[in-house]
């Protein structure tokens, strides 16, 4: 059989429309993927996102969404010898992202108590609940419509001792730029994450260096940011 | 073979390729919303399993109602529930805060052979004043029933804006309604406020 290949103008056209028509109907079949499931225990819910490691309302991932960097204060209440780590964590989830995500600095006039007054804010706290006394620190968010609002951190300092960079005594001291740098995770709407790469493990031992994310934190974060 | 007419039938085959792509998405976007809402804002059930249905008959018969003192959860249903199950769970979730990246919550519940004491109980009840205390008392043993507080701290206002979010009920039957559920069939969310001073 003869076969005649001959690539005219029109020709080229009519194969670059097909192959855009396939292209088309593939980006549309893929588009319908929700992430749904029906059975008994589940019954009715659709449409909702995958969590990617953040924080959920109403099946949608919360977060500060096209607004970042998300603007924190360091209160008075923070010793100033810890903001050189505190700015350091910051940094650190600033380049997992290469942009500014979060932009910390000091405001010795805020004086706020911690709450919903949308600013956000780190608050070293020389007071904590007894019950609770092995919690390290609690960031609150809070947010309307799935866009975060308001992030508060509070630092235990009631219960426990801190080190930075360079200090000689870490023995039963808690790493301050690994614990603000979870925090800040909570802060930009990560939950805990229990594997062991990840630096939003919901627990930090003492004299432990946690402060390089991890491939599931960078790839969390990408689902909003 | 021309080259045009190569062209053509792949064209044709390209057309078949995309209709069946579309009819494969098309169904399985049906199957998804099953239970989706029809124009008339009536909800379809004929897609359901004979037990999704039965779950949606249930929930069917669910009520809300708050007043200043109490919440009351009602449904026809309780006495049926608790013959097969021991205890009933209401899960009211705070709304729009997260502490630690989860939701705070208080858990209240209901031992179904207190329930079964009277035959004619059809309304779970939770205090105001309770709901308000386990924020610092975190356990507390009330007749019949016990209320459990999560992420709510004594240093953090109670916050205002909650929802009844998960109906466990345990026992030899057990499974959970959650708040997707209860909205679907019934379009509406159990929400309520509580004022509190600190």
């Amino acid at each position: 059989m003869k076969v005649l290949i001959t690539f005219d103008l029109k020709s080229t056209r009519i194969l670059l429309f097909a192959i855009g028509i396939g292209l088309l109907s593939l980006l549309v079949s893929c588009g319908n993927n929700f992430g749904l499931k029906i059975g008994d225990q589940d019954v009715y819910a659709f449409g909702s996102e995958e969590p990617c490691n953040f924080i959920t309302s109403n099946g949608f991932r919360v977060s500060w969404k096209s607004d970042p960097p998300v603007n924190i204060i360091i209160t008075s209440s923070v010793p100033s010898e810890y903001d050189s780590e505190i700015l350091k964590a910051a940094d650190i989830w600033n380049s997992v992202k290469g942009q500014q995500l979060v932009h910390i600095y000091r405001d010795n006039s805020f004086k706020n108590d911690p709450g919903y007054d949308k600013v956000n804010a780190i608050y070293w706290m020389p007071d904590w609940d007894t019950d609770l006394s092995n919690q390290q620190a609690r960031t609150s968010v809070r947010w309307d419509s799935s866009k975060l609002q308001d992030a508060d951190i509070r630092i235990n300092a009631k219960n426990f001792t801190f080190f930075k960079e360079g200090d000689e005594s870490t023995a039963g001291k808690v790493h301050l730029q690994s614990l603000v740098l979870h925090e800040l995770g909570h802060a930009v709407g990560l939950v805990h994450i229990e594997e062991t790469a990840s630096v939003m493990q919901a627990y930090l031992k003492s004299q432990t260096i946690r402060n390089k994310p991890g491939a599931v934190d960078t790839s969390s974060l990408s689902c909003e940011y | 073979m021309n080259i045009k007419k190569m062209l053509l039938i792949f064209m044709l085959l390209d057309f078949g390729f995309i209709g069946l792509v579309l009819m494969t998405s098309n169904s399985q976007f049906k199957n998804k919303r099953s239970t989706a809402s029809d124009s008339n804002g009536a909800t379809q059930t004929s897609d359901l399993t004979e037990g999704q249905k039965n779950k949606w008959a249930l929930v069917e018969t669910f009520q809300f109602q708050m007043t200043p003192d109490w919440i009351y959860f009602t449904t026809d249903k309780l006495q049926t529930i608790c013959d097969t199950s021991t205890l009933i769970e209401l899960k009211f979730s705070a709304q729009n805060i997260a502490i630690a990246g989860v939701q705070p919550s208080i858990k209240h519940i209901y031992s179904c052979d207190e329930i079964k004491k009277d035959l004619s109980t059809k309304t779970l009840s939770t205090n105001i004043s309770d709901f308000k205390k386990v924020r610092t008392e975190k356990v507390m043993i009330l007749v019949g029933s016990e209320l459990r507080s999560s992420q709510l701290y004594s240093d953090e206002e109670l916050p205002n804006d909650w929802r009844l979010t998960d109906i466990k009920i345990s026992g030899p039957s057990t499974f959970t309604i959650n708040e997707f559920e209860i909205e679907k069939t019934l379009l509406k969310h159990f929400d309520f406020e509580i004022i509190s001073a600190r």
